[in-house]
Order: C-alpha cells, then sequence, then structure tokens
C-alpha cells in the first residue's frame, strides 16, 4: 500500500504524522486517559515495551511539558457538521452533538513536579528528553533490578529478595505485542506472557493504588487473564479506543486501584505466569451473584447479567469477564472507516523508521541474488 | 449441541506402527488408516487445541501422550488384528505451555516435558493394579524449575533412562543446551547442566531438533542439533561433545533483547552450515530417514510458506554444507503446523493451517531427469537440433530436426536415449516443421505446405497432403477409435481444412476434406470435432482468444459453416485446447453437449453447445482461473472416472493440475513456458511423462506415482471472513460459500459421509473477501478496492458437477481503495426491470443501491446517501421498504428507499445498541409485524432489538434487550434458527451466536405480547475456529436436522438441540 492510500485507509496513521507522533498508537493512549483519566496525580511512569516510542511521548508532553492534548486532535470535524445539517429543525437529534472540544478550556502549560518516566524495550529506541530509556527484555528476570536502578539511583541491588521500589510508582503501561505467528493458542499464549511479565514488572514497582494498562488480545481464555488480574486491582475495565480497529483482537486492560494481596512478595524465581497464580485470597472474590437481573438503563435499553461469575473450567482455573468500555467520542475519527483526504494533502514521512526485522539479512541476501533465495538447480541431470 | 464435523488447522501429527495415522485438529484427535480413512474420532480436551502427540517408544506404541497448551493426557493404544482402542487418561495441567514431550528409553509410562520457560516436567503414568477402571493415573512433577526467558522451541531426547538431554530456543535467537539427570524415585531432580548457551539466530528459534547418536564414517560429529528461525535460515550445530562446566549461563544478569551479545565465553557450538531456502518463517526442523550419493544427512525444513524443503547436509573434511535438494508446497496457503516422520520407513507427513495431512513416501526423491542425446547429423558434418516433437504413444516420442529429419525415441527408464531415425531430412521440413499428435499417430507439415503422417504400428513416415503453402498449424482430432480429423490451415489463408481419415487408406487419403471459412483475423489455436448420426460440429480457438462453432450448412451440403464465434472466450489470449463432451440422452432429456477449453488467460472453461433449428447456442457454465498458469496449454479428461487434468507453466515450472481434486499431479523445473514441449498424461501412474527443450537440449522427466497424498484436502490456508449458504430448495442444493483472507472463494459441498468436500475455488478478488451472498443460483461477493462481483452457478455439469462462471464484475471494482463491507440483494421490482438490487454498504460511511440487468451485465446507479463518519459494517433490507444498516459506531441505523425513483438515499433515525462497532447482524420479522434484529459486537455484547415501526418517520420505534457480557471477546456471528408460539402471545426465539473467544452459545428469547423480553443461555460449547468471522444456520438436505456453521479459521458444524419447552 502506498503511503497516501494508508493514509486514507488510516486516520490515524495520517494524523501521527501530522503531530509528531512515532506511532498511531499515540492517540490509543490519549483516547485512553480521555476516558480514565489516566495521568491525574501521576508523576512517576514505567513504560514498557515502549518503542518506537509513541506513548513515551506522550508522558513526556503531557507530564514533562505539562501540554494539555485534547479531543480536538482527533476530531473528525465532519461528523458533527452532518449531525448538525441533519438536526437543523429537529430537537430529538441535538442532544450529543454539542462540541465538548470547542468549550474546553484553552491548553495550558503546567509541567509537573518530580517527573520520573522509565521506558524500557527489547529494540533500541531513539531517546526522548527527560525519559530513561533502557533497552531490555521485560520477560527476563535480570531487567527487574535495572528498572529498579533506573527508578532510584540508590538501588544497589545487593540483595536479591528486595525487589520493591523504594519510591514506587503511579502507573505501569505497556503497549506491548508479540510478532504474531498465525497460531492463534501460541500467540495468546506469548502475549499473556507478555502481560504476565509486565504485571511482575508492576508488582515490584507500583504503589498501591496505582494504575496499570497494557495491551491485550481479546481471544480464547482472556476471562481467565481477567480474573487473575482482578486479584489485585480494585477496577479492571477491558477498553477499546477509537484509534484501535475494530477488526483487531486488540483491547486494553485498565486497572485501577492496586491492592497487593497482604504477604505478597514479587519474586524473580516464582515470576507470575509461568505457572504461579495469584490466588483470591487478598482481595474480594468475584461476584458471588447467581442470580439473573434485569437492569432498565436511562436510555430504555434493558441489561441483563446471568451472574456465572468466578466458574471454574478444564484445568482448575477461574474465568471472570471484565466489562467493556468503548472510549474517545463518536467524533473521533473511525479507524476502520475510508477517509477522504484534506484538499491539498501532502502525504508525509513516518516520523520514525520501521525497526529492521530479524530477517533483514534474509531480504538483503535475496536481493544479492537478484529475487529469489539460493536458484536451486533441481535434479541435477544424470 | 452436538458435534458434527469440523476442517480446522492440523496442529500434532504421529505416525503409529506401519498403518495409522494420528492428528490433532482442534480439541479432537482422529485416528485414520493408511487409506485415509476415519477409524476414531476422540475428543481430548474441552477447550483446548491439541499442539503434540508423543509416542512410546516400544514397539507397539502401546501409548501416548496428547498435549496442548498446558493440558496433557496420556493415551493408551491398543492395536489387534488391524484394528484399534484407545482410552484416555484424566487431564493433566502443567501450569505452562508444553513445547514438547517424550517417553523415557522403551517406557511406555514415564514422560519428560519442555514448557515455554524452559522446566522439565515428568509425568509417569501409573495403572492401578487393582483398580476396577483401566485408566491410568497419572502422577505430574515439577523436575527443574524454568528460567524467566519465554522459548519458542524445545526439544526433548532421552540419552539413558534417567539423563535427559534438551535443546530450547528462545523468542530472541538463543539456544540453550542442557540436561537433566532424574532419579525415579525421587520428588526432585538432582542435577541439571547447561551445556550451550549462545546467540543462535538472528529472530526468534521456531524449532530446535538434535540427532540421535550419528555414526558416519568420515563425519566427525556424533550428534547435531538442527534449528530454524525467523531470520529465515537453517542452521546445523555440532554438539557432539557436551560440556559441563557452563551450568550458570543463563542466570546471569546480561543484557537482553534483540541482537544482545552473549560473553565470548565459547559457549556455542561449532555452527557447521547454514542456508536459506524458505520465503518466510521456518516453523520446525527434523531429520529425514534415508540418503544416497555423498550426502551426510538429510534435513527437512517446513515453513509459513507452506513448503517442505528438503536439504542434503554434506560433509568433506572439516566443510559442511546444506544444500537445496527439493521444495515440495502441498498445502494450500500458509503455515506447515504439524510434522511427523516416519523413521524406519521414510514416510512423512505434514499438518497446515489449510486442514489437510499431506504423507510423501519419499521426499527426498525428486523426479530423475535425463537428457535425450542429440539427433546425429546424417549429413555428417554441422550439429542438428531438435524442432518439434510429440507423443505418439505412452512412452514414444515423434521428433523433427532442424535438417529435416525425422527421429522416434522410446522414453524406457534405464537405458541412454538415443534417437532411432525414421526418414532421412526432408527438403520440405529443413528450418520449418511443425506437428500434431493424436494417440500413435503424428502429423508433420513443412514449408513446402507438404503434410505427413505418422503410424507408430508401421513406424513409418508417409505422404499424406499438400496443401499448397506453407502450414501454419495442424490439429489432429480423435472423436471416435474409427474416426480421424487432421485440421490444417496455412499462413495468411481466410479458410482452413479439415481432411478426414476414415478411409482404407487414411494416410495415404483423406476421405474428404472440408473446407472452412475463418471468421475474420482468426489464427487457429486448438480444434475440436464432434460426430454422431444427427450432429457435427467442428470447434476452433483462436490466439486471440476467440471460438468459432462450425456446424453442417442448411443446404444440406457437407460444408460447415460458422455457426457462432464467441469473441473473448479466453480474454484476449490464446484458446490451447477444446474438447467436446457428449451428455448421453436420458429418459425425457436430450443428448447435451460441452465445450471444454483452456487458455492462455489462465482459465479452464465449460460450455454447452446447444443446436436448434440450425442455429447454436453457446452457454458459458464454468469458467476458473486455475492457480497456476496464466499459461495453460493443455486438458484431457479421464474417459471412466471423474478426473480433469489440465497443464501448463507456472513461473519456471511445468505443473499438471486435478481440476476435479482441485490438486497439483506433477510438477517439472523447466525453465517456463517459452521453449518446445510435450507432455503425455498417464492417469493410471497419477504422473506422465514430459519432454522439452532448455538450452538447446532435451530433457525427459517421468512422474510414475504422485509425490503426496493428501487427506482432508480442499480447505482455505488462511483465515475466512465471509460465509453464505445457498438455499437447500435452489437448483444447486445447499452449497457453502467462503472467502477466505487468501482473497480466494470456495464452493463446498456438506455430505454427512464425506465431510466438507470442496467443489470449487473462486479467484479473482485482489484482496480479502468481505461479505458473501447467494440469490437463487446467484453467489455475490464484496471485498476491498471496491471489488464486486457476480458469479452464476450451474447444476449438472458433465464431471464438475456444480460449475461457476463470474458474470459481471462491477464497473468500479478496483476503482478505489473503499471496501465494500457488506450488502444486501432482492430483485429489481421497478417498472420494466428484470435483475437485482444490490444494496452496498462501503467503509467511507456510504450507502449505494444498484440495479444489474443479468441480461446485458449492465449496472444502474439507483441512489446513494451518506451516514455519518463511521465505517458501515452490514445492510439489511426490510419487507416494509427500509434499509437497516450497522456501523463501527454501534448504532443501527433506518434509512427510508422507495423504488420507483431516483433520489438520495437518507437515514431517518438512528439507535445505540453496541458501545462499538456491530459486527453482525441477523433479523426476523413476526407475525405481529414487528421485527426482531440480533445484533454482536465488538463490545463483547449481544443486543436483541425489537423495531415497532412507528407512524412518524422519526421514531425508530426500537427497543434493545442487550447482554453486555455475552461472551469473553468480541461477538463476530449471530443467527436465528427457530421461532415458535410459546403459549398466549408469547414467541420463543432461539438464537445462536459465536465470537473470538471460540465459544458458541445458543440463547432462548422469550417475547410476551408487550414486547418484553426474557433470554437464557441453553448451551456453550468451544469451537475449534478461531478468529471466528460468520455464523450460519444449516439446514441438512440428508437428515434435515438444522445446525449451525461457524467459520473463521476453520469450518464447524453443530447440530442444534431442539428448543426446550
Amino acid at each position: 500500500m502506498g503511503k497516501s492510500s494508508k493514509d486514507k485507509r488510516d486516520a490515524y496513521y495520517r494524523l501521527a504524522k501530522e503531530q509528531g507522533w512515532r506511532a498511531r498508537s499515540a492517540f490509543k493512549l490519549l483516547q485512553l486517559d480521555e476516558e480514565f483519566n489516566l495521568f491525574e496525580g501521576v508523576t512517576r511512569v514505567v513504560d514498557l515495551c515502549a518503542a518506537p516510542g509513541s506513548w513515551s511521548q506522550v508522558l513526556s508532553r503531557v507530564l514533562i511539558k505539562g501540554e494539555r492534548i485534547g479531543r480536538a486532535s482527533w476530531e473528525d470535524k465532519r461528523y458533527r457538521e452532518i449531525l448538525r445539517s441533519r438536526a437543523a429543525g429537529r430537537q430529538d437529534l441535538l442532544p450529543g452533538i454539542e462540541n465538548e472540544a470547542e468549550n474546553a478550556p484553552p491548553p495550558t502549560n503546567a509541567p509537573r513536579e518530580g517527573v520520573k518516566i522509565v521506558a524500557i524495550d527489547l529494540q533500541p529506541m531513539s531517546p526522548l528528553e527527560g525519559i530513561t530509556c533502557l533497552k531490555a527484555d521485560i520477560t527476563h528476570p535480570s531487567t527487574i533490578p535495572l528498572l529498579l536502578h533506573a527508578l532510584d539511583p540508590e538501588y544497589t541491588g545487593s540483595s536479591t529478595t528486595s525487589l520493591e521500589a523504594s519510591h514506587p510508582v503511579d502507573l505501569v503501561l505497556s503497549d506491548g505485542a508479540p510478532d504474531v505467528t498465525g497460531l492463534h493458542d501460541l500467540d495468546i499464549y506469548i502475549q499473556s506472557q507478555l502481560l504476565w511479565a509486565a504485571l511482575n514488572l508492576a508488582l515490584c514497582v507500583l504503589k498501591p493504588g496505582g494504575r496499570f494498562v497494557a495491551k491485550i488480545f481479546r481471544g480464547k481464555d482472556v476471562d481467565l487473564l481477567y480474573a487473575q488480574l482482578k486479584v489485585v486491582f480494585e477496577r479492571v475495565t477491558v477498553a477499546k479506543p477509537r484509534s484501535s480497529r475494530a477488526s483487531s483482537v486488540e483491547a486494553f486492560i485498565v486497572c485501577v486501584g492496586f491492592r497487593p494481596p497482604p504477604g505478597f512478595k514479587a519474586s524473580l524465581d516464582h515470576p507470575l505466569g509461568a505457572g504461579r497464580k495469584l490466588d483470591g485470597a487478598g482481595g474480594e472474590t468475584l461476584s458471588s451473584a447467581v442470580e439473573t437481573t434485569y437492569k432498565l438503563r436511562d436510555d430504555g435499553t434493558v441489561e441483563v447479567e446471568f451472574g456465572e461469575d468466578g466458574r471454574a473450567v478444564e484445568g482448575g482455573d477461574v474465568r471472570w469477564v471484565a466489562p467493556f468500555l468503548a472510549c474517545g467520542d463518536l467524533s473521533a475519527f473511525d479507524a476502520d472507516a475510508s477517509h477522504k483526504l484534506p484538499e491539498g494533502h501532502i502525504s508525509l514521512d513516518p516520523v520514525q523508521p520501521p525497526t529492521a526485522p530479524p530477517y533483514r539479512r534474509a531480504l538483503e541476501e535475496r536481493k544479492k541474488l537478484g529475487g529469489a533465495y539460493g536458484k536451486t538447480k533441481l535434479g541435477e541431470v544424470k | 449441541m452436538q458435534h458434527e464435523r469440523q476442517h480446522v488447522p492440523v496442529t500434532a501429527l504421529a505416525l503409529v506402527g506401519d498403518d495409522w495415522i494420528f492428528s490433532g485438529q482442534g480439541p479432537y484427535l482422529y485416528i485414520y488408516g493408511s487409506d485415509g480413512t476415519t477409524h476414531r474420532k476422540i475428543r481430548v480436551f474441552e477447550g483446548q487445541a491439541i499442539h503434540g502427540i508423543a509416542l512410546s517408544a516400544d514397539d507397539l506404541a502401546s501409548a501416548a501422550l496428547i498435549w496442548g497448551g498446558s493440558l496433557s493426557r496420556s493415551l493408551s493404544i491398543d492395536i489387534q488384528d488391524g484394528r484399534i482402542e484407545a482410552s484416555l487418561g484424566p487431564v493433566q495441567n502443567v501450569q505452562d505451555w508444553i513445547l514438547d514431550a517424550a517417553f523415557a528409553p522403551s517406557s511406555h509410562s514415564l514422560i519428560g516435558l519442555v514448557t515455554a520457560h524452559n522446566a522439565l516436567a515428568t509425568i509417569s503414568i501409573t495403572r492401578p493394579a487393582h483398580a476396577k477402571s483401566p485408566t491410568p493415573r497419572p502422577s505430574l512433577q515439577q523436575r527443574v524449575p524454568g528460567s524467566n526467558c519465554i522459548l519458542y522451541s524445545a526439544h526433548i531426547l532421552w540419552l539413558s533412562p534417567s539423563h535427559c538431554l534438551v535443546a530450547s530456543g528462545t523468542a530472541f535467537g538463543d539456544i540453550i543446551v542442557w540436561s537433566a539427570y532424574l532419579e525415579h524415585d525421587s520428588e526432585v531432580p538432582l542435577r541439571s547442566h547447561t551445556h550451550f548457551t549462545f546467540a543462535a539466530h538472528e529472530g526468534s528459534v521456531f524449532g530446535v531438533r538434535l540427532s540421535s547418536q550419528l555414526k558416519i564414517p568420515g563425519f566427525g560429529c556424533e550428534r547435531v542439533l538442527a534449528s530454524c528461525s525467523d531470520d529465515r535460515t537453517v542452521r546445523i550445530w555440532d554438539v557432539s561433545s557436551l560440556p559441563m562446566e557452563s551450568s550458570a549461563a543463563g542466570e546471569t544478569p546480561r543484557d537482553t533483547g534483540f541482537g544482545a551479545k552473549i560473553s565470548e565465553d565459547a559457549l556455542a557450538p561449532r555452527c557447521l552450515a547454514k542456508a536459506m531456502g524458505h520465503i518466510s518463517r521456518i516453523w520446525h526442523v527434523r531429520y529425514a530417514a534415508g540418503k544416497h550419493r555423498d550426502e551426510t544427512m538429510r534435513i527437512l525444513s517446513f515453513g509459513e510458506d507452506a513448503s517442505v524443503i528438503v536439504w542434503a547436509l554434506q560433509a568433506r573434511e572439516q566443510l559442511c554444507s546444506l544444500n537445496q535438494l527439493r521444495s515440495i508446497k502441498a498445502h494450500s496457503g500458509k503455515n506447515i503446523w504439524a510434522v511427523a516422520v516416519h523413521d524406519s520407513r521414510g514416510l512423512l507427513a505434514t499438518g497446515a493451517a489449510d486442514g489437510a495431512i499431506a504423507l510423501y513416501e519419499s521426499p527426498g526423491k525428486s523426479l530423475d531427469i535425463h537428457e535425450i542425446a542429440p539427433p546425429l547429423s546424417l549429413e555428417s558434418k554441422g550439429s542438428d537440433a531438435y524442432r518439434t516433437y510429440g507423443f505418439v504413444g505412452p512412452s514414444t516420442v515423434l521428433a523433427t530436426t532442424d535438417r529435416g529429419g525425422v527421429v522416434q525415441f522410446h522414453l524406457s527408464g534405464d537405458q541412454p536415449l538415443h534417437p532411432i531415425e525414421i526418414s532421412s531430412p526432408l527438403a520440405s521440413l529443413r528450418g520449418y516443421s511443425i506437428m500434431s499428435n493424436v494417440s500413435a499417430f503424428g502429423f508433420i507439415g513443412g514449408s513446402d505446405g507438404a503434410i505427413h503422417a505418422f503410424d507408430r504400428g508401421t513406424a513409418q513416415l508417409v505422404g499424406l497432403a499438400q496443401v499448397g503453402s506453407k502450414v501454419a498449424g495442424l490439429f489432429a482430432c480423435r472423436p471416435r477409435s474409427d474416426l480421424l480429423n487432421l485440421l490444417a490451415t496455412t499462413v495468411n489463408a481466410t479458410e482452413a481444412r479439415i481432411l478426414r481419415l476414415d478411409g482404407p487408406d487414411p494416410f495415404r487419403s483423406p476421405s474428404r476434406t472440408t473446407m472452412l471459412q475463418l471468421p475474420e483475423s482468426f489464427v487457429v489455436t486448438s480444434f475440436a470435432y464432434y460426430e454422431d448420426e444427427s450432429l457435427r460440429y467442428a470447434v476452433l480457438g483462436s490466439r486471440g482468444g476467440a471460438i468459432a462453432v462450425y456446424c453442417p450448412s442448411v443446404d444440406g451440403s457437407n460444408q460447415l459453416d460458422c455457426s457462432i464465434t464467441i469473441s473473448e472466450a479466453h480474454n484476449a489470449e490464446s484458446v490451447t485446447s477444446l474438447r467436446l463432451v457428449q451428455q448421453k440422452r436420458t429418459p425425457g432429456h436430450a443428448a447435451r453437449h460441452f465445450l471444454f477449453s483452456t487458455g492462455r488467460d489462465g482459465t479452464f472453461a465449460v460450455r454447452e453447445l446447444r443446436h436448434s433449428n440450425a442455429a447454436v447456442e453457446v452457454i458459458t457454465l464454468h469458467q476458473l482461473a486455475l492457480p497456476f498458469g496464466p499459461n495453460i496449454e493443455g486438458l484431457k479428461m479421464h474417459a471412466d472416472d471423474s478426473r480433469v487434468w489440465t497443464w501448463g507453466f507456472q513461473s519456471k515450472h511445468f505443473v499438471v493440475y486435478d481440476v476435479m481434486a482441485q490438486r497439483e499431479i506433477m510438477r517439472v523445473e523447466c525453465g517456463g513456458a517459452h521453449r518446445q514441449w510435450a507432455f503425455e498424461p498417464d492417469f493410471d501412474a497419477n504422473g506422465g511423462r514430459f519432454v522439452w527443450t532448455k538450452a538447446g537440449r532435451l530433457f525427459h522427466a517421468q512422474q510414475a506415482a504422485l509425490p503426496f497424498r493428501l487427506l482432508n484436502e480442499g480447505g482455505h490456508g488462511r483465515e475466512i471472513k465471509a460465509v453464505a449458504v445457498s438455499s437447500a430448495s435452489a437448483e444447486i442444493g445447499s452449497v457453502i460459500a467462503t472467502g477466505a483472507e487468501d482473497t480466494d472463494i470456495k464452493l463446498f459441498r456438506y455430505e454427512k459421509s464425506g465431510g466438507f468436500h470442496c467443489l470449487q475455488t473462486l479467484r479473482k478478488h485482489n484482496t480479502g473477501v468481505q461479505h458473501l451472498a447467494w440469490h437463487g443460483n446467484y453467489l455475490l461477493s464484496s471485498g476491498g478496492f471496491e471489488e464486486f462481483f457476480v458469479w452464476r452457478v450451474s447444476a449438472g455439469v458433465p464431471y464438475l458437477g456444480i460449475g461457476v462462471a463470474c458474470e459481471s464484475a462491477h464497473p468500479r471494482s478496483g476503482a478505489s481503495d473503499l471496501r465494500i463491507m457488506g450488502f444486501c440483494v432482492d430483485e429489481d421490482t421497478r417498472d420494466g426491470n428484470r435483475g437485482l438490487r444490490i444494496t452496498m454498504a462501503y467503509s467511507d460511511s456510504t450507502l449505494k443501491v444498484w440495479a444489474y440487468e443479468s441480461e446485458q451485465r449492465t449496472w444502474t446507479l439507483i441512489s446513494a446517501g451518506d451516514y455519518l463518519t463511521s465505517c458501515l459494517t452490514q445492510v439489511m433490507a426490510t419487507t416494509d421498504h427500509r434499509f437497516i444498516t450497522a456501523a463501527t459506531d454501534g448504532y443501527l441505523t433506518t434509512w427510508r428507499h422507495q423504488q420507483q425513483q431516483q433520489q438520495s438515499l437518507d437515514w431517518l433515525s438512528r439507535h445505540n445498541v453496541h458501545q462499538s462497532a456491530i459486527h453482525t447482524i441477523a433479523h426476523l420479522e413476526l407475525a405481529d409485524g414487528t421485527s426482531l434484529f440480533v445484533t454482536g459486537g465488538d463490545d463483547n455484547a449481544i443486543a436483541i432489538t425489537r423495531c415497532t415501526p412507528g407512524e412518524s418517520s422519526d421514531d425508530t420505534g426500537m427497543a434493545t434487550l442487550l447482554i453486555p457480557r455475552a461472551h469473553a471477546a468480541a461477538v463476530t456471528g449471530v443467527a436465528i434458527i427457530s421461532i415458535r408460539p410459546n403459549g398466549g402471545e408469547c414467541q420463543q426465539v432461539q438464537l445462536v451466536s459465536a465470537g473470538i473467544d471460540q465459544r458458541i452459545k445458543v440463547w432462548e428469547v422469550e417475547v410476551d405480547a408487550v414486547g418484553a423480553m426474557r433470554v437464557k443461555k441453553v448451551a456453550d460449547v468451544f469451537t475449534a475456529v478461531a478468529d471466528v468471522s460468520g455464523l450460519e444456520v444449516w439446514r441438512g438436505e440428508e437428515d434435515g436436522v438444522s445446525g449451525v456453521l461457524v467459520s473463521g479459521v476453520g469450518i464447524d458444524l453443530w447440530r442444534m438441540p431442539s428448543a426446550s419447552a
């Protein structure tokens, strides 16, 4: 696909280039923040699987530079125009059309005090002002002391048991995803391992009441993960920003109110995910309602709940379906829609070129050989 | 719900004894006999696919361990007198993803397992001595705690009953080789040692395999390790010695992630060889049994590209090299997920995402290629070369040479191939000759207009005719054993002649010559002839893609007149072969005549010729692109069974393909299409003989058996994005159409005995298929780039059964990058119109209504309108003349449409149902005039929206019952199974839903007189289909039982329970 057709296919790809973001995923974090107020009172943040660094960019601009990035930067102006023109003379259509973005206070600069942001990724990442970047594997045990040291330069790591940050952080983010293989079970497993690795690090550095946001694949057995997260957080929501395509299994788990189980110690030897599970002893048990309930919402829709939370399945694990929340106003660009490009649109180059794939050398070799891999001579003639 | 049938990726394979194939497909273990019949279908897990099968090392393979994810189950196997019994042990949870498992030597009770965190666990199966039930009771022990790095691959090899050697490949390109020493009685392992930790690849290591102990003379290594990776390489390592001092490596803090340097600790074994061959990631590597000549070992690699590459590891002195012998692609689409090698028999089995199992008897053996000696120059001086040649028997080739000589040769196995002279050089054939062959006869035309005939029986060349000027084309056709017709054309002539060879001495004088007047600029490239008591047809194909049909003149003479010319029958490309087929008269039905053809447009076509009152009507019943080409060169139907072989070229290869079985029969690397060649199919041998010229030399290859057999073939190699089932009452019956990410559409018939049988593959879309719908015998398909096609499906096509032709492509197909997300189709009821009305929902939030007129194949825009800014996902028409659309914003929107006038399309009202995208919608109109819309959303919810049409157009009249947490992930398929009265004015509706969480759920909704709804869930089952994209109600033709068909990565059919009282 050419650059320009990608601009049409994906409004956020175009906006990211125009607004200087390293990747379109910046909008996902911004829209999550719009819904959940993720950055409220936050000064210390760990950004996992950060490369190419668009989430760190958001942290940098919001926390360090004190910018306010509002809905206006991802709003499809046509949405309200069409609704307004249709609503002319029709009161019933007006609610929901008033433009919050226009009424919002003008952006103010309010840099925060004592901001500390550590970004970690496997791939090298271009530096960002005020952000400590580490190149490390978040699933590897040696990364924990590395992170603790980056957060608190006084941390010595002399004692392997001391794996808790002396100055914990407010927010842990992870936008990591593996290269998918196409074997769905395996991809889901690997993604869950990334999530566990992120959670393992979060358990070491997060302060009680802190927040944890991570990418999740909503596939088979995702309810097992939800059930585990619910043990250590008060509120667990699965959120889908408008900038994440409906056609993608990607969503974000937003966990608020970290409540480490009493006596819980993050452990190197027994990390979560590799057989170790959180038991529900510390937190409240999952909903115990067993009856079907009907609830009439204000908009007239009736919601039904079956009260079957916490059921155990094959292998003895417990499932729980976290509530879903779509975030981002409907006036936000639709990531699935094709868009007409604005008049005089010039397609920009991406802010950062994509990182080199592991098969880069294979591609080079192939080029050298003139298109095909080692042109083989089959079956030599006898 | 009862599981009926599935066709899903094969994710585990084992070859058991000499006669059995074990295969894991979803949660089921299938046991096939060596002939491919299914003997057992065993449900191993409730909600987990099988990813591996390990067999006990005893001769009888009396036990197996089946695993998937973190779960495992033992299986005891009893094989007696060609029967197989198998019984399962309890489910064991190893708590981590299992990568490999192996039984201890000569044990059927102790199994070692390696998990993705590089942990070793053991399971021992003990049979309780006095238990009533024979179920083995396994006990699980974690032997070596894992490290925290994630592995993508592992191989466990028992060196002795107490020593496991393990190779592990990490996500970051490292390989760890380590040992664990077990004592059976102990609860914990006593020792484990790391032998090697090294950066082996530049990408994730997807496959590792330790060899057995090697004793190869002249090869210094006693054990090698093979690995394959994301970096597209296969590498071979020398692990003959296992150093013991590096036990702490891997656990020390170090730089991690890609490109990390491991200290220069000499911990890496020597890399013997590395090579590239696959075009994408490589998933598995194995050692092949059998080798020959100067090979030291044979290695097999299996890739994302769905191909197997056979490598020869050649070792000379200290130098090793890995050379590609052969690449075989037996599967369609992508990803070989499962592999099994039978060491003693040399049999290889692969299982892939297309759901097929391929069995290769001797994977390393390529077709033998022999060179045919150049013609001996009879005039002593100077060289000569073969000019043209063709088969005059199963293994006899007649050839001409540049100097005008005529020779034949017999292609018999081992003898050196030397030509036998038939005729000394003829002046008329010097520098120019053309040939046509049929059965034992060859006809050669020269530059002076002479035509010579050759009969293998007499091995003589005789002068047949003189056509006056340079012979441009010769085409022999033998419609019956007692009749041979030869069509001859001359350069620049406007006439062609048919020489009828059925007299007493046919090869000396034709009994009749018939002149055919050629259509304008018609260069003949193919010819077919049919004749019976009442009918004669001569059919000619042209270089410009036209087909001309000739019938006897109305004046009663023996002349043949051109009745009809079909231009662009094969677009503008050469028609390369024509065959006429008669379908015999049956009571009540006249005989029918069909024309089969191939062309260089890459298609194979079937047309019916209808003859009435001296006029001929030609109806295209079938015309589809084949998966090779575009140069499709030939065609032959087997006389007795239903085999239709076509052949031609695909890049550098000559390919033979069975249209009926939809599989490749033969493939020869010959250099490409632009050369002289000849092919003689051999149906009995599943192959044939191919002769070709390459760089001035003549070669011969023979195939006497299929390179591989296939079980469960015919599936898509990629995920299905759309599904539609034709009505059982349609002329073609219940046909399942699926459209997939691979851009193909496939038509399947389901039969209880044979499962899903792929009838046809429709290759025309250039992007993933978005939506499919049937309308009578029409199938309509939409995709990206505004692609929209109308396919006409016909029943009763000889050989094929079902024929498919693309009747029309929407004129805007390919015009933009908009996706047509959904559409609905009904009859165009406007005055004076005949055809279809198709309403399309576009990704840019527009809705357009088109009229398609099927006679003239014209498209007219009736009306168009904009929604808002969201991508529309679905559209449907209601009987009260409204459209309902669904969009990615979660709203259902009602549109007004009036058939009679062209106007802009306006939406009336919108109703919020879901928080985000509506993926799927089903519609039901109730007796009281209200209707139900059932929707599935990206928000995990199912909504049941009751619509009571209001007086005012602004009133949506919609009320919704929402099940917010209906599934754990997006709901991508909903359907309404049934509706029935349930006392008073209540009605009970049975729904079914499916989602990305791989669950299928059945719901019962009770709608009372005032529209209040109550819902309960009545079934919840796991489906092996990942990435569910659609769900259709299935009404079986055979027993009328209703069910649901789920599509995604594969298809899955379930029978429905009858609605509860």
